[in-house]
């Protein structure tokens, strides 16, 4: 028992341990609400960018459809709870459930095409949702978006109270939850197919691998918690606007896994969190935020192609 | 109204979207020939030297405002490639990295219109005022001309990539690099003027657009993905299939609005692209494997 613990605070996950730790208590040092705001955001968007690195980073695949994917969570969790009275949390579940199922349907066309077709097709599936969207207006909300979207109630303790400091606990969960879940998907058998499949597809087909089964496997799978990050951002915001489908956010997202570096779950939450920190401090320059987020994405792509991921883990391999 | 009109007028409208989506592909096509890459930054491109020629047109007239657009935008397209794309061409990883380079370069572009010109929407002035009546169908000049001018532009730009130097340059870095690297073309600079004649073709798509729609910072992104489409469906790299492709779109746009309406026609088109790819994957005039 002892060795395990001793294990657990080895080297390797001490930082993460004291990481873990700072941000449990950071809501109670901090008590800022615009603080707490832009950490809850960096962690939804942390659990986006990790789980859309299985599908663009270890499976290969040009997905632009990830984004497309966390705002019809969103979307599903925002009507099934304020249209039809279902539990925030059953609504969280069921559009968790929704964005996989969502998700192996659109791969189904990738059985057939790969790179620059996969990029089309992902990408007009999110401008074809966008005009659903828009489409289905009583349901929606239109271009307005959807908002009066009731809070999370756990027993009799209403979410949106002490300044909806719960939101902060169950961003944080889920990010625990679906990193967890990562890290070991990704070093399963199931992983190492995936990633086997993108070095060299034919040697892994030849040896057994299922390519379609795999795809949609991996696919759903990273579907899985960003259904879950939309509905939670839904209920936390309590609005959502079409506007989400936009080229703005997919930048922000994609290049949050790029910036921290492609292939490593924890460089694109470091990634998350460094770009919604950037874009929140230029919240007040109106377009000059987009112009200095995309020399900063050319810069780190010319300085560092691999993201700044691997540098910060050989400086904290030296100092810690 | 009798059913002939309404084909007629159907046929006539698909081919002046067909005209613009023709001008506006070509140039995504020449990069994804040549580089073997896609070009995020080309609908922005359209819409930057739209923004240029309407600068300069209050300053000069309208000739001299197209040709300083033209001039401008060769420029930008050979700075742009320097930047962004020559430095990651060696890389394992050059198509996602340029993706991502031109697509950050889209962003950096549409911005920048929205602080020098403002969000308002704008317009260029008409080429030609006046509508005349063309086979029981009433047109206005401005659409004739564009619908004649765009063939022409696009034959002139075929033979100049079939005789010119800097065309066979740019045709065979496109068929074999390593041997155009051996019989002394400078491919280097073959990538930045063949950016930089993409850029052009983008100035003269800006003009035709803005002379005929508003425009905003913003748009580009649906015409990229118009042009996306077009090339998808004509076959990555071909010229022609591209052109094609361009009309048949435009065409089955022009016959969606009238039949399904505003919002179900880029379903429409996506449900046609998606059937495409699936069976056909290198689209109607696509070489194999591209």
């Amino acid at each position: 028992m002892i060795n395990k613990l001793g294990q657990i605070f080895n080297k390797k996950f001490r930082g993460i341990f004291i990481l873990i730790v700072i941000l449990i208590l950071l809501p109670f040092i901090v008590r800022n609400n615009y603080f707490q705001y832009i950490l809850i955001l960096s962690m939804l968007y942390a659990v986006v960018a990790s789980n859309w690195d299985l599908t663009f980073g270890y499976f290969g695949m040009f997905n632009f459809g990830h984004v497309a994917i966390f705002v019809s969570g969103g979307y599903v969790a925002a009507i099934l709870s304020k249209f039809y009275g279902i539990s925030p949390w059953v609504s969280i579940i069921l559009a968790s459930l929704f964005s996989a199922i969502l998700c192996s349907i659109i791969v189904l066309p990738m059985l057939r095409v790969k790179g620059i077709y996969v990029v089309l097709i992902t990408y007009g599936f999110s401008q074809l949702l966008y005009q659903f969207i828009l489409s289905q207006r009583n349901l929606t909300g239109g271009s307005l978006g959807i908002d009066l979207i009731p809070d999370i109630y756990f027993g009799n303790y209403s979410f949106a109270q002490n300044g909806k400091i719960a939101y902060y606990f169950l961003a944080f969960f889920l990010l625990i939850a679906s990193t967890l879940f990562l890290t070991k998907l990704v070093k399963s058998k199931f992983g190492l197919s995936v990633i086997a499949l993108k070095d060299y597809e034919e040697y892994a087909v030849s040896r057994g691998v299922n390519f379609g089964r795999q795809l949609i496997l991996c696919f759903g799978a990273s579907a899985l918690f960003t259904g879950a990050a939309g509905a939670v951002m839904a209920f936390y915001l309590g609005a959502l606007s079409p506007s989400m489908l936009g080229f703005g956010y997919l930048i922000i997202i994609l290049s949050s896994i790029l910036v921290g570096g492609i292939n490593t779950i924890y460089g694109s939450i470091v990634g998350a969190l460094i770009l919604v920190v950037v874009s929140e401090l230029l919240v007040n320059i109106g377009a000059w935020r987009f112009i200095i987020i995309a020399c900063l994405i050319i810069f780190i792509m010319r300085f560092f192609p691999k993201g700044i991921y691997p540098s910060v883990s050989k400086l904290y391999k030296r100092y810690m | 109204m009798d059913i002939f009109y309404t084909f007629k007028a159907i046929f006539i409208s698909g081919l002046f979207l067909g005209s613009l989506y023709a001008i506006i592909a070509s140039g995504l096509s020449l990069i994804w020939g040549t580089f073997r890459m896609y070009n995020f930054s080309h609908g922005s491109m359209i819409i930057l030297s739209a923004y240029i020629a309407l600068q300069a047109i209050s300053v000069g007239g309208f000739l001299f405002g197209v040709i300083t657009a033209i001039i401008i935008s060769f420029f930008l397209g050979i700075i742009m490639e320097k930047i962004i794309i020559e430095p990651f061409l060696d890389k394992p990883e050059a198509q996602l990295i340029v993706l991502i380079t031109t697509l950050a370069a889209m962003l950096l572009i549409d911005n920048s219109i929205q602080i020098i010109w403002g969000a308002r929407l704008k317009k260029l002035p008409m080429l030609l005022e006046g509508r005349l009546d063309f086979v029981g169908v009433g047109i206005s000049f401005q659409q004739l001309i564009i619908i004649s001018i765009v063939p022409i532009i696009l034959i002139l730009f075929s033979i100049f990539l079939k005789r010119s130097r800097i065309g066979l340059a740019i045709r065979a870095v496109e068929q074999n690099l390593d041997l155009s690297l051996l019989v002394g073309i400078n491919v280097r600079n073959t990538y930045a003027i063949t950016f930089g004649i993409s850029a052009i073709l983008a100035a003269i798509a800006g003009v035709l657009l803005g002379s005929n729609y508003l425009i905003s910072p913003s748009l580009g992104a649906g015409y990229l993905l118009k042009a996306f489409i077009v090339i998808i469906i004509g076959g990555l790299g071909s010229l022609t299939g591209t052109l094609l492709a361009a009309y048949m779109i435009g065409i089955i746009e022009a016959a969606g609005q009238f039949f399904l309406g505003l919002y179900w026609t880029p379903f429409l088109l996506f449900t046609i692209l998606i059937v495409v790819l699936t069976f056909k994957p290198t689209g109607f005039f696509g070489e194999k494997g591209a």
